[in-house]
């Protein structure tokens, strides 16, 4: 008996290894039908030992794998076969045996459904809890960003990017765009992803070999290779007009995300936007800032074509409010900086402004030289005694853009004050400079300005001091300025519309 | 004593099924992952993958003391099946282990562990999702995955994602 029992023992294990060995190999249903005849074979094996003395109570094990396999279905036939195996083996057709398979499976699939669905609903809470973990740090990084810069650029590349990393929410592409201040059209300002599935995975790719995290990718780092300038190039060519109902203004109007499946052949904004962009699938999120409507962002996954869902959608909605809002900020600052370094009448920087760019060149005058010229329009008040005070701000305007058109990118127009105007350049000598007052000084005088004929000399001129650090000892910034004013003053003296050095 | 028989073939049948099932699932992972990289001539441990899809439980770096305090060796990594009949890698958990409890502090999805080169042969249409899974997952619990997994987790308690500790940022 004890070696009938060891048999036992040794050929289940041997069952049991041969078949988890090739369960595995197959599909599901493969692997539980394995799973069920292997039950079936246990039934034989315990049978032949035991002379089936048994086998009406084994078969519970046949029963019990059927049903966790295939369900009640599954309970059903093997309560069948087991009644048929032991009407065939031993003989026996006993409807309360039957009876009791069927009641055993009904058990058996009772257990094995709660035992699913804990399981089920515990994937569900985990799932759940993993998406919501993942968005708050999303949007706890993302808040920290936004709240460090008011660049404009930077910030959009924040949103960009936290829409669009895999740290992030994962989209594969998203473009911005923002309101003009009238209110009239939306231009693209700025775009992350790639044009093609390709160029997306080799991106990915990249990322994934460097280990970027989400603040590296904030910060710049993948951006020096970026290949993101296709897109970029035809976002920011993006100009569309509010004016007809295109789904950008539809966004806007009702205040809510948009999800487009397909392309809609009568609305030209989309159809741009799908020729552009190879587009098919994409949403679309209104960003408003307490009621004021300042862009759109868009996003879509162009490289693994994953369908937008209700869940990813909703995902972005706080970003792109927090966005709006952040954006705002940014315009307002930037505007209050414009006001406070920019003077009103001619939209030229002011001298704070001057001040602060002047100190911040003079630190690398030894590097290279710093060049100043100041300009002073001649008889001004004279002009304004003659013609009024409101034409003498229309020449002022009228000189600053002669000033601003005469001189080199990197130098830098400012109004001193009155009717004094300073032009910072930067690396430039002395010499260069005065070729530049020069210019400055001619095209001012074949400029006509007007009641210039009114002025003394019959034409409206400047007199311009140049000034350069070549020759200078002094370790203060603004003595510059001192001797180019001193050189204006000689300008004056020697007969006006002059520049001296 | 006979009926004896019978629940020692159960016991032997179903114990040692359920003991040896994710031995034999991961054995069979294993050798069908090595044989479709090899034939992509890929080589898995060299697979590129990125940590971006954790989820961390805590605020990153951690300002509780348990973590914020915590040795490298403390963090456990346990491996999330389901199903005893037939497993499933649903994920890896990692925790803090302390005297008193183990403290969860972050969760990676199998689901959600993505290799840049498969998905690209995915898209490519040369091995199926089944196949992808298998890769992924055998992947993710090959040993130095899980050491730098670790290593990344504890990186980012102690110092967060900007590499700034608590009183760093303050």
């Amino acid at each position: 008996m004890i070696i009938q029992y060891i048999q036992l023992v040794i050929y289940t294990i041997i069952l049991v290894i041969i078949t988890n060995y090739f369960r595995f190999k197959g599909r599901t249903t493969f692997n539980k039908c394995f799973l069920v005849v292997s039950s079936l074979v246990l039934v034989e094996i315990e049978g032949l030992l035991f002379d089936f003395l048994n086998t009406k109570w084994i078969l519970a094990v046949f029963i019990g794998v059927s049903v966790i396999c295939f369900h009640i279905l599954g309970g059903l036939v093997s309560a069948a076969v087991s009644g048929l195996i032991l009407f065939v083996q031993i003989g026996e057709s006993d409807l309360t045996v039957l009876f009791s398979y069927l009641s055993f499976a009904g058990l058996v699939h009772l257990l094995a459904s709660l035992v699913s669905n804990t399981q089920i609903e515990s994937d569900h809470w985990l799932s759940k809890l993993t998406e919501n973990s993942k968005q708050l740090n999303v949007f706890k990084e993302v808040s920290f960003s936004m709240q460090q810069t008011l660049n404009l650029q930077k910030l959009l590349k924040t949103i960009l990017t936290s829409v669009t990393a895999g740290y992030g929410l994962g989209f594969n592409r998203a473009i911005i765009l923002l309101i003009d201040e009238n209110g009239s059209k939306l231009s693209g300002i700025m775009g992350t992803g790639p044009m093609t599935a390709e160029e997306g995975y080799k991106t990915w790719n990249r990322i994934t070999k460097s280990k970027y995290n989400l603040m590296d990718l904030i910060e710049n780092k993948e951006s020096e290779k970026s290949i993101d300038l296709l897109l970029n190039e035809r976002v920011m060519r993006l100009e569309i007009p509010l004016d007809e109902p295109n789904f950008l203004y539809r966004t806007l109007e009702s205040e809510t995300p948009l999800h487009i499946k397909g392309i809609d052949e009568n609305d030209r904004a989309l159809q741009l936007f799908a020729q552009q962009f190879n587009m098919s699938e994409l949403a679309v999120f209104p960003l408003i800032s307490q009621g004021t409507k300042v862009g759109i962002l868009i996003v879509d996954n162009p490289v693994n074509k994953k369908p937008i869902t209700a869940t990813a959608i909703e995902s972005v909605i706080p970003l792109a409010n927090q966005a709006a809002i952040a954006i705002q900020h940014t315009r307002l600052y930037s505007k209050i900086e414009d006001m406070a370094l920019k003077d009103g009448l001619t939209a030229l920087f002011n001298q704070r402004a001057f001040q602060t760019v002047l100190e911040q060149h003079w630190t690398h005058r030894k590097q290279s030289p710093l060049s100043t010229i100041l300009i002073d329009i001649d008889y001004f008040k004279h002009f304004n005694d003659t013609n009024g005070h409101l034409l003498g701000n229309q020449v002022l305007i009228q000189l600053a853009d002669v000033i601003k058109s005469s001189i080199d990118n990197q130098d830098l127009a400012f109004r001193f004050g009155g009717e004094e105007f300073v032009v910072l350049l930067p690396s430039t000598s002395k010499e260069a400079a005065v070729q530049v007052a020069e210019r400055i000084r001619m095209n001012v005088e074949n400029t006509s300005f007007p009641c210039g004929e009114k002025q003394p000399a019959g034409r409206l001129t400047i007199s311009l001091g140049v000034a350069s650090t070549e020759e200078m000892q002094s370790s203060i910034a603004f003595d510059l300025v001192d001797i180019a004013d001193r050189a204006l003053y000689r300008a004056k003296e020697a007969g006006k519309n002059k520049v001296v050095c | 004593m006979t009926g004896f028989s019978v629940i020692v073939a159960t016991l032997v049948f179903v114990g040692f099924l359920l003991l040896s099932s994710r031995f034999f699932c991961f054995v069979e992972m294993k050798s069908v992952a090595v044989r479709i990289t090899k034939s992509l001539g890929l080589n898995i441990v060299d697979l590129d993958y990125s940590f971006e899809q954790i989820v961390y439980f805590v605020s990153l770096p951690s300002n509780i003391p348990t973590l914020k305090n915590a040795k490298q060796e403390d963090l456990v990594i346990k491996l999330d099946y389901r199903s005893l009949f037939f497993p499933r890698l649903t994920g890896i958990k990692i925790f803090i282990k302390t005297e008193e409890e183990n403290i969860i502090i972050s969760y990676l999805p199998t689901k959600d562990f993505r290799l840049p080169v498969l998905d690209q042969i995915l898209e490519q249409g040369k091995i199926n999702r089944d196949d992808y899974l298998k890769i992924s997952t055998y992947k993710l619990i090959h040993q130095t995955t899980l050491n730098e997994i670790a290593e990344e987790s504890y990186k980012q308690i102690r110092l967060g994602r900007n590499g700034k500790t608590v009183s760093e940022e303050a």
